[in-house]
């Protein structure tokens, strides 16, 4: 990928990423840190970045492994945790557009990956299991579970009655 | 596995709008100038490792292993012996190459 390519690739997916990984981590300015950071280490690998023809998958993949890389560092130091959570200067969505967020920040992270690439990015189970590295069964079971989860926290019937159907 | 109009999936695809026209990215130039940093910074790292791994390779080497012995000097001084007549005389030999020469200033005559 030249540096054209890489500048055009940036501009079509980072706003769609960006999106994806607030969904899943449940926190903007996080999701935000995390798809830059992810970007700059494209950067480094852009000559062989479209060599398997997923460059967007790379990116959401070390994305992802960047947030659960500070989730575990925040874990030792609480202090951090306090000061990352609380941004000083990035509005996060306002409460009415978090009902689902903070409904998937109540399921575990891997149920919630897996609910939003299948939901969001229009993932086949397959394709999660590719990703996630997580077998297919395991895929199917987060999304079963994780479906119905939010079905009751949501108090939907219209999701409670599809969720027997994943 | 779910319909395309699955309440969940507009659910999703809604709190994912709502990300992404709030979300502020920076520009391009931003990303590859960091990139480039982050680039000059990696290889600084790696020089940098593969110096020192030389470095110490090349002391520990020094130090180690073995180098040429330096030229022992005699315990001390040899004294030159005294001449004595046995020296002047050529050393026995079973088959002389040469006859001897019967020279008068340096071998008696035979009796």
């Amino acid at each position: 990928m030249t540096v054209e390519e890489f500048e055009k690739f940036y501009a079509q997916t980072v706003t769609r990423l960006t999106g994806q990984l607030y969904v899943m981590l449940g926190d903007l300015h996080e999701a935000q840190d995390v798809v830059q950071e992810a970007f700059v280490r494209a950067w480094r690998h852009r000559r062989r970045l479209d060599r398997d023809g997923q460059p967007e998958a790379w990116i959401r993949t070390t994305a992802w492994r960047l947030a659960v890389s500070r989730w575990r560092s925040r874990r030792r130091t609480t202090e951090a945790w306090q000061r990352s959570s609380a941004p000083p200067d990035t509005e996060g969505p306002g409460p009415e557009a978090v009902v689902l967020v903070d409904a998937l920040r109540t399921l575990p992270a891997q149920q919630r990956r897996t609910m939003t690439l299948h939901y969001l990015c229009d993932l086949s189970v397959e394709q999660i299991a590719g990703e996630t590295g997580l077998s297919s069964g395991t895929v199917k079971t987060h999304l079963f579970r994780g479906r119905a989860a939010l079905a009751s926290r949501l108090k939907d019937p219209r999701i409670e009655e599809e969720a027997f159907d994943v | 596995m779910s319909e395309p109009n699955d309440p969940l999936r507009s659910l999703f695809r809604e709190a994912a709008d709502r990300g992404q026209t709030q979300a502020g990215l920076p520009p391009f130039a931003q990303i590859a100038e960091r990139g480039r940093r982050s680039q000059r910074r990696r290889r600084a790292v790696v020089t940098l490792a593969a110096c020192l791994v030389l470095g110490a390779g090349g002391a520990a080497a020094v130090t180690l292993l073995p180098g040429d012995p330096a030229p022992v000097p005699p315990a001390n001084t040899p004294s030159r012996p005294a001449p004595s007549p046995m020296d002047t005389a050529p050393p026995p030999s079973s088959t002389p190459t040469n006859p001897p020469t019967h020279n008068a200033s340096t071998s008696p005559p035979p009796r």
